[in-house]
């Protein structure tokens, strides 16, 4: 390891303390995150599980700069994410995050290299470098053939390969995917949690959200969250990768 | 990026853009139409000189006593101010014998005043030196329309006919061929028989119009030049004064002039309300597409609400959203402006095709048009593209 990655690793990639979330439809308050503390480090691969309506997704949101909390602190890469201006948290979003979708929500006008290269748009990267890093990256999670393809025409799994891509293409810090299986048959599903594994392995910071034990389980921690507040946080090391058909833990 | 999604809507887009099409197809095409018609009437009088008048009477000067005297020349050149020159315009039938056959052609018998005041353009030959107006050899110059009626070329010059009229008979030698406009308004205010006598014009020495008629030929109209356009209304009404004095027809007041700047003036006016009235039309028209634009960018916005959120999750700011929708608004009217003004000149061209005016295209008619259908997207592109930028991300997301 080097040194300077010993030195990030002293300060938490996110660091997340008392946060409070209230959504307010008319006379309705509903607090969806009641506190809730959690510090991820760099190089982490973490689960958070809850059903559905504990707020998980919420904290996604909130951790990817998408919504913003009503208390609490949050410091992302040491930043005060408050202080933000609005410009600069779009840069954050484009530079230090990475967004993978149930959905998978990719442009069905646009084929496949435009769709990974859409974030590098926002980067300010010229043209020919966005074609040839979009294509880097179809090449990598092994779609490069289909690049000119659109959507519309490739698997549910390869459309999560290709959102993974457009996630990563401006090598952010911290990776973020909401269900990213869910939507995906389970050898799908095991084809995108063995690259979570590979880019994991390769420095990223993946922090997903599943209500599937078995994908929780290859992950090294798993936070639960229920009814807005997290009632544990374990360290998985594959304890609960017990059930034989989920093969492609880690 | 703005691109993609106007092509994934292509019938969407065009018929968004009809609006665009149809009002600056209609703004080039009539201003170019416009400019045309404007140029032909200022060629024409051109040719005449703008400090002529002509004065002329709305009686039929053939059955009565209102025809112009030589005396009444005299009268006017010595009694009426700032007047600097006044041209008698005989005008009579007769048949002209040529090495192509018979016509029958109308005579303007004119004098060496004519020229100084109307002023004619040569197309062949040459026109009448003072000289030809003493000669006792009968010149004659041809209209252009009857050089090319009679012969079917303007080479004429050097060509001998015979003028024949009551029995009496005038060797001539054709010397030119010219053209002035003043033709045409003089055959607004000749008596209806001779229009359907003859219909070929030829300017001939008032003496030799003289020599054939065996008589004094009838001066239908008087051509007056005055020192400077500002006069030519004052030298109007007192050469009309004298006229009608001289002629005891004060209470008929049968005599009219006709200034030459007047009447381009009323022309030009005409042209103008009309470019006015049909810009406007088309103005409404772009209004109107306008809204069209904005509607559609609108539903789009609404549409699009998932990939707005997206963008703004992959790093899009507010002004990234703001000018994607801008940039697709403004392609829209731009590309339907470029449409209308190529609509425009086909329009143009064929209304050529069938009136034989010359349209001008001009590099301004072209970018008013362009950029107002650019302004047109901008201004309606604003408020639907301000509303996308406005989404909040995780809203826009959650959209379904």
């Amino acid at each position: 390891m080097t040194n300077q990655s010993m030195i990030e690793i002293e300060q938490p990639l996110v660091k997340l303390t008392d946060c409070v979330k209230v959504y307010r439809t008319g006379q309705v308050h509903l607090k969806a995150l009641k506190g809730v503390d959690l510090t991820v480090n760099r190089g982490e691969m973490t689960a958070i599980m809850g059903p559905s309506g504990s707020g998980k997704s919420t904290l996604m949101h909130i951790i990817g700069l998408l919504d913003e909390m009503d208390e609490g602190r949050y410091l992302l890469n040491g930043r005060e994410v408050q202080s933000l201006t609005d410009n600069e948290q779009a840069r954050a979003r484009n530079a230090e995050i990475g967004f993978v979708f149930q959905a998978f929500n990719l442009l069905q006008s646009a084929n496949l290299r435009d769709n990974v290269a859409l974030p590098l748009i926002y980067a300010g990267v010229p043209v020919a470098e966005r074609r040839d890093r979009a294509e880097a990256m179809l090449e990598r999670v092994g779609l490069l053939p289909w690049a000119e393809h659109r959507p519309g025409e490739i698997s549910g799994g390869q459309k999560q390969r290709v959102a993974i891509a457009r996630a990563m293409i401006n090598h952010p810090s911290l990776l973020l995917a909401d269900e990213p299986t869910g939507n995906l048959d389970s050898r799908a599903g095991r084809e995108i949690m063995d690259l979570f594994a590979e880019l994991n392995e390769s420095g990223t910071t993946i922090l997903l959200i599943t209500h599937d034990q078995g994908i929780a389980a290859c992950t090294r921690r798993t936070l639960m969250i229920v009814d807005g507040r997290m009632i544990s946080d374990s360290a998985g090391v594959n304890a609960a990768c017990t059930v034989p058909e989920k093969v492609w833990c880690v | 990026m703005a691109r993609g999604a106007l092509r994934a809507n292509k019938m969407r887009s065009f018929l968004t853009m009809l609006g665009i099409i149809v009002g600056v197809s209609a703004v080039v095409t009539i201003l170019s139409v416009g400019q045309g018609a404007r140029n032909l009437i200022m060629e024409q009088f051109d040719t005449v000189g703008t400090a002529s008048s002509l004065v002329f009477s709305r009686t039929n000067v053939f059955n009565n006593d209102d025809a112009f005297t030589v005396e009444d020349l005299q009268i006017l050149r010595q009694r009426v101010p700032n007047l600097i020159s006044v041209a008698p315009i005989a005008i009579d039938t007769a048949q002209m014998r040529t090495a192509r056959g018979e016509y029958a052609v109308f005579l303007f018998g004119i004098d060496e005043n004519y020229d100084r005041i109307i002023v004619s353009e040569t197309v062949a030959g040459r026109q009448f030196s003072p000289r030809d107006f003493d000669s006792s050899m009968a010149r004659i110059v041809l209209s252009e329309d009857s050089a090319a009626r009679i012969y079917g070329s303007y080479h004429v010059d050097g060509e001998s006919v015979t003028l024949i009229s009551g029995g009496r008979y005038l060797n001539a030698t054709v010397i030119g061929v010219s053209h002035s406009s003043i033709q045409q308004m003089m055959t607004q205010f000749m008596p209806e028989e001779m229009l359907a006598e003859a219909s070929a014009i030829i300017y001939v020495p008032l003496n030799s119009m003289r020599q054939l008629l065996g008589k004094e030929p009838i001066i239908m109209a008087l051509a007056l030049l005055a020192n400077d356009v500002a006069e030519i209304e004052a030298v109007n009404s007192k050469s009309l004064e004298l006229l009608h004095e001289r002629h005891k027809s004060a209470n008929r007041k049968p005599y009219r002039a006709m200034s030459l700047t007047d009447v381009m003036e009323q022309a030009n006016t005409i042209i103008n309300i009309v470019t006015i009235f049909i810009v406007a039309v088309a103005a409404i028209s772009l209004l109107v597409g306008g809204i069209g634009v904005m509607n559609i960018m609108l539903v789009s916005v609404v549409e699009r609400t998932r990939e707005i959120g997206l963008r703004k999750a992959l790093g899009a700011t507010r002004r990234d959203i703001l000018n994607q929708f801008i940039v697709e608004s403004v392609i829209l009217t731009t590309f339907g402006g470029l449409i209308g003004a190529i609509a425009g000149v086909v329009i143009a061209n064929i209304i050529m095709f069938f009136t034989g005016l010359k349209p001008v295209f001009t590099i301004g008619s072209f970018l008013l048009a362009v950029g107002f259908s650019v302004s047109v997207g901008l201004f309606f592109g604003i408020r639907p593209a301000m509303t996308a930028a406005a989404l909040n991300p995780i809203d826009a997301l959650r959209n379904e």
